[in-house]
């Protein structure tokens, strides 16, 4: 597996122009909006680093290479559980960074102290990027890169209009007042919460992969 | 046996593979035949990259499905056309594979990619077809594997390039013990190198021979129509309808030189044998 991991960390490191970029933006724009919108930091980068998980797999079907790889004495289980593993190390190691660099504009611009209040919704960002990527990884081994990131982008975008709806409604409001007070009274159970329904989901994502990927032909 | 195939059969829509082969060890196997024939997809059913609907299929004596990843390691491949991701540096490249297959021979494949001017700060995308020909053939044969599945390994490679790899091909089979299957276009490039040669035509294995006996034994004659009424075409494989008269392919060419030395009479080359096999119809 460490083999596919390296080839997947080689083929992102080539793509350090393009997140330079990223980091640029992302501090360009904390740093001329608001203390709330700083925030962007840590969501735009940890979700823009979480894309190169979709795009590893169109580097992996350009030219027709997935054969190649399927046929490497590592097969496709270790296959599918090196494309986990990396989007796991690169998202949370992304998401570190922007942690980090939020954290040294708060410095700059506001106080250390400021900065610790918000902490606890940075897991947020993480935990929404990961159940993302999670729930898009079964697709994409199941229909290939393309087609399949298209649907994994169209199903984000659903999602985000059934959440815009639903909030504009009102009805999902008493959910998000429950997650806060639960934030303020209870933090430990509701993030230890959190991490199991993203460990239960990337359970049956992983198993649900491996087996599209087990029946795939090349 | 390093590779052994029964009646291996695989259904699309518009196409049937039917094949039974053996490789034995210490040999150079090659699977011939036109495009579309079905040579691709029995070498990827041999790396299990599709799932065939029925029949027996062993590497190293074991069902391919039951392989260990020690004995994955033990095959070296080149899939017609696909690599590693073109994006990917050729630098990139033995890192990788030194943590794919332990046997991985670093130094060896440097020097070789050194000596075949392949370039490591560029891009395998960048790399000119023959370029990329060469690097994979080159990845095939840097962990000591014991068998090589190498489909279409010299396209786009030039007369020199071509000479090179199978060179490093016969110095491979040196040490006896280990097996090639290989497919190609070049039919020079099998007469210098293999042992026998299994013809393949819409999904089924047309024939079996040995090279050498190809060579020797196979003729061609061409004859007008009157030679043809009075031949004796025991020995007769094929017949093609030509102006002049037939091509007729034999396997037995000392008997028409011997009984009739009067009909013009060509050495069969591998090209001519798989045209006659293909386009010629049987008697």
């Amino acid at each position: 597996m460490t083999g596919l991991l390296l080839k997947d960390w080689k083929l992102f490191r080539r793509q350090g122009r393009y997140y330079g970029f990223v980091l640029i933006l992302a501090c360009a724009m904390a740093f001329i909006g608001s203390k709330d919108f700083s925030s962007f930091i840590t969501s735009y980068m940890t979700f823009m680093i979480a894309i190169f998980s979709f795009s590893s797999f169109t580097y992996d079907e350009y030219e027709d290479g997935m054969a190649f790889l399927m046929a490497l004495p590592s097969g496709r289980r270790d296959y599918v559980k090196a494309k986990y593993v990396f989007s796991l190390l690169l998202i949370t190691g992304g998401w570190i960074m922007a942690v980090i660099l939020r954290f040294g504009f708060f410095l700059i611009r506001y106080s250390a102290a400021e900065y610790l209040e918000i902490l606890p919704v940075e897991p947020v960002y993480l935990l929404m990027t990961l159940l993302y990527v999670e729930c898009s990884f079964p697709v994409l081994m199941k229909f290939g890169a393309e087609k399949g990131r298209s649907i994994a982008f169209g199903g984000l975008a659903v999602i985000g209009a059934g959440v815009f709806l639903l909030a504009k409604s009102g009805i999902i409001l008493p959910v998000f007042s429950s997650i806060d007070r639960l934030a303020e009274t209870a933090p430990v159970p509701l993030l230890a919460g959190f991490l199991t329904v993203c460990a239960v989901i990337l359970w049956i994502s992983y198993r649900v992969s491996l087996r599209f990927m087990e029946k795939r032909e090349f | 046996m390093m590779i052994r195939i029964e009646h291996l059969e695989k259904c699309y829509s518009d196409f049937h593979l039917d094949c039974t082969m053996e490789v034995p060890e210490g040999n150079v196997t090659a699977l011939i035949g036109p495009n579309g024939a079905g040579k691709s997809t029995v070498f990827k059913a041999l790396l299990g990259l599709i799932c065939p609907e029925s029949g027996t299929m062993e590497l190293f004596g074991k069902p391919v499905g039951k392989l260990t990843r020690e004995e994955r390691e033990q095959i070296g491949m080149v899939l017609s056309g696909a690599c590693f991701s073109s994006y990917l540096h050729v630098g990139d490249i033995p890192s990788v594979l030194s943590r794919l297959y332990a046997r991985f021979e670093k130094k060896d494949f440097l020097e070789r990619c050194r000596r075949f001017g392949l370039p490591m700060e560029k891009k395998i995308q960048e790399l000119s077809t023959g370029m990329k020909a060469k690097l994979k053939v080159l990845i095939a044969l840097s962990h000591d594997a014991k068998l090589l599945i190498l489909d279409e390994p010299t396209a786009g490679l030039d007369v020199l390039a071509r000479e090179e790899i199978l060179d490093m091909l016969r110095e491979y089979m040196i040490p006896g013990d280990r097996s090639i299957l290989i497919s190609s276009h070049i039919s020079s490039d099998l007469e210098g190198l293999c042992d026998d040669l299994y013809l393949i035509d819409q999904g089924k294995i047309i024939m079996h021979e040995e090279t050498d006996a190809l060579l020797g034994e196979y003729g061609i004659l061409k004859v007008t129509e009157e030679q043809y009424q009075t031949l004796d075409k025991t020995f007769v494989m094929r017949r093609k309808k030509e102006s002049f008269g037939y091509s007729l392919l034999t396997g037995q060419k000392q008997f028409y030189q011997e009984n009739t030395p009067q009909i013009t009479l060509e050495k069969g080359t591998i090209d001519e044998v798989i045209m006659l096999m293909i386009r010629g119809e049987a008697l």
